[in-house]
């Protein structure tokens, strides 16, 4: 459902145009949480339900995904807990919200069948029924008026599903569980939805793909905005993937605009991040592939790097980039210029989120928020992007650095800079985009398969672009994003003056332990 | 067959309320044909800035306008619907 606009989709920027309100009127000293009661009622009005069994259900589940906007846990539901009680605890300039980020609102979960076949009325009781002769364990049997399967006996090996003529068995499988590409997602003792954490890297699809809207991440968009409205020096780092996201008449320059108008001091494209990040990467893989490690994987996307570590326990997850990301880059960069500042990364993703709250990240970058979010803040304050002046800022990104944001467009981007410090090497490279591709690929890189490789992973179907937490089409998205890089004055990183002189991002780490040293995200 | 003119709203309010997912869904009818091949309709999308219905009234988003004709709150099917209409 990733692309197609919903109730659900509709319901989740309401929330977030409804919390982007609040954080910008209420009153700072005397703050009125029970707003939330009535925002609940804005959102589901009227007596009659529009979703669900009941308007009190609809709006109980837009309470808890109120919560989570706000940056909370959702309340157990076995016992009381009061919706707003804990809310001034949020009410805070600084970063508030822990693991996990992605989290299930269990009675929003509809409890759908885990990996099911049944018969549909498609079944025409063949002569031929070829569905009973394929079926390994003798589970399925004509019946009086269709096929039928014994849910006892069946082994959901799927050959009546490939067998049947008329296509009338059908699979039933999560939305959810299918979409997650690390497994993490099983049940809980009333057959629900529940994630399992170990498993989980935070990549936020499953939050796109849940037909009943049962899944939800985390927001900060109520600390972002009252550290806004304190007097706080507010940057935002946005992510590549940003252009096209608010619409065809919100061009780069006028989105740029439109962040200064919601009260950030200063818009930086982590574009620049990407290229510094860049120059690092092909520096570590020219020292230490293939003598000290057999190839080097990308580290830009976190669910992807998270997600390495655990199929690739021990050493070979090492060859995974200890390269800080093009986020922590930026907000580096954003740092040695103004000490005071603090730094918002708007981008696609939910793993961001996670990134953020790592303890050597969280110095550069104060807070993660979404398109979909900032979305919800421009909708708040009444911004028209189309409407804004161009911002004049000159380019600070490369063509490469803004690509970023589209899959396979990250390891041409590090070769280049290669083929700058070790003129004539040839530059093997292998991508994937899904972490069930990803999987896939890092099993043949331990195999050896992908020896003097750079390997460049993403979770997310298609990049960046195609994050949980964007508002366009993907195709759409990449064109307007491949259209911008092409604006850039510079095509590779290593050609982009605002990145020279400046300190690439992490450490060249001693010979020997070449990127070994598990701790990532070094700093200076 | 008549040409449609559709003007889809792409300022903030109704962006968020999902209308280029509405321009993507009749960009998908440009490329359905009939059984002797021709498309199946004539369609001109524009994307027009802010109309500003939503300023009184935020539920009004997405505005798209056929033919001239307003239509406020507008869903995919709704739009579809009526170009169909227009269409013959």
């Amino acid at each position: 459902m990733r692309g197609i606009f919903t109730p659900i989709t509709k319901l989740r920027r309401d929330v977030f145009t409804e919390v982007a309100r609040f954080g910008y009127e209420r009153d700072l000293q005397h703050t009125d949480y029970g707003y939330f009661y009535e925002a609940s009622y804005r959102i589901i009005p009227g007596e009659r339900p529009t979703y669900r069994e009941s308007v009190f259900k609809e709006r109980a589940i837009i309470r808890e995904r109120f919560r989570l906007a706000m940056g909370m846990k959702i309340r157990d539901q076995d016992h009381y807990e009061s919706l707003t009680a804990d809310m001034q605890t949020m009410d805070s300039t600084a970063k508030q919200s822990e693991m996990p980020i992605v989290n299930v609102i269990p009675f929003a979960c509809e409890a759908c069948p885990t990996n099911t076949y049944r018969v549909s009325n498609n079944c025409r009781k063949c002569l031929a029924h070829p569905c009973t002769a394929v079926c390994p364990v003798k589970a399925i049997s004509i019946g009086d008026k269709a096929a039928v399967i014994d849910e006892a006996k069946c082994i959901r090996c799927g050959r009546c599903f490939e067998a049947c003529p008329y296509h009338a068995i059908l699979h039933f499988g999560r939305p959810c569980a299918e979409a997650c590409g690390a497994n993490a997602i099983g049940s809980d003792e009333l057959g629900r939805c529940k994630i399992d954490r170990d498993k989980c890297v935070s990549c936020g699809l499953c939050i796109v793909s849940c037909p009943f809207g049962a899944i939800a991440d985390k927001s900060e968009i109520f600390q972002i905005i009252t550290a806004i409205r304190t007097g706080e020096d507010v940057y935002a780092a946005i992510a590549p993937a940003f252009v096209g996201q608010f619409g065809p008449l919100a061009t780069p320059a006028k989105v740029f605009s439109a962040l200064k108008a919601l009260g950030f001091k200063d818009v930086i494209e982590v574009g620049m991040g990407a290229d510094l990040s860049s120059r690092h990467e092909a520096r570590l893989f020219v020292e230490n592939v293939p003598a000290r490690q057999p190839f080097l994987g990308t580290s830009c996307c976190p669910s992807w790097e998270a997600f390495a570590r655990k199929v690739l326990p021990g050493d070979t997850g090492r060859c995974i980039s200890s390269s800080s990301t093009p986020m922590v880059a930026t907000g580096q960069r954003i740092k040695q210029d103004d000490p005071k500042a603090k730094v918002v990364f708007i981008g696609p993703c939910v793993a961001k989120k996670m990134e953020g709250l790592e303890e050597d990240v969280k110095p550069y970058i104060d807070f993660v928020m979404t398109f979909e979010e900032v979305m919800g803040m421009f909708a708040a304050k009444h911004i028209e992007i189309s409407d804004m002046q161009e911002d004049d800022k000159p380019a600070e990104a490369s063509h490469d650095g803004r690509h970023y944001a589209v899959a396979s467009s990250v390891a041409p981007a590090i070769a280049a800079c290669i083929k700058e410090l070790e003129p004539g090497r040839d530059v093997q490279i292998a991508h994937a985009d899904s972490l069930a591709d990803c999987k896939k690929m890092l099993l043949l890189a331990k195999a050896g398969k992908y020896n003097g490789y750079l390997l460049e992973g993403m979770a997310c179907p298609g990049g960046c672009v195609g994050g949980p937490g964007t508002l366009m089409p993907i195709a759409k998205a990449g064109v307007a994003v491949d259209k911008f890089a092409k604006t850039s004055p510079w095509e590779h990183a290593d050609q982009n003056p605002v990145v020279q002189g400046r300190p690439i991002p992490g450490v060249t780490p001693p010979p020997g332990s070449a990127t070994t040293d598990p701790a990532r995200h070094t700093g200076e | 067959m008549k040409k449609v003119i559709v003007e889809v709203c792409a300022g903030t309010r109704c962006t968020i309320s999902g209308s280029m997912d509405i321009v993507a869904n009749i960009e998908n009818l440009l490329s359905t044909y009939d059984e002797e091949g021709k498309p199946m309709y004539d369609i001109e999308v524009r994307n027009v800035p802010c109309q500003h219905d939503c300023e009184k009234d935020g539920s009004l988003a997405p505005v798209v306008i056929v033919n001239g004709e307003k239509i406020v709150c507008a869903s995919s099917d709704q739009v579809m619907n009526r170009i169909s209409e227009l269409r013959d």
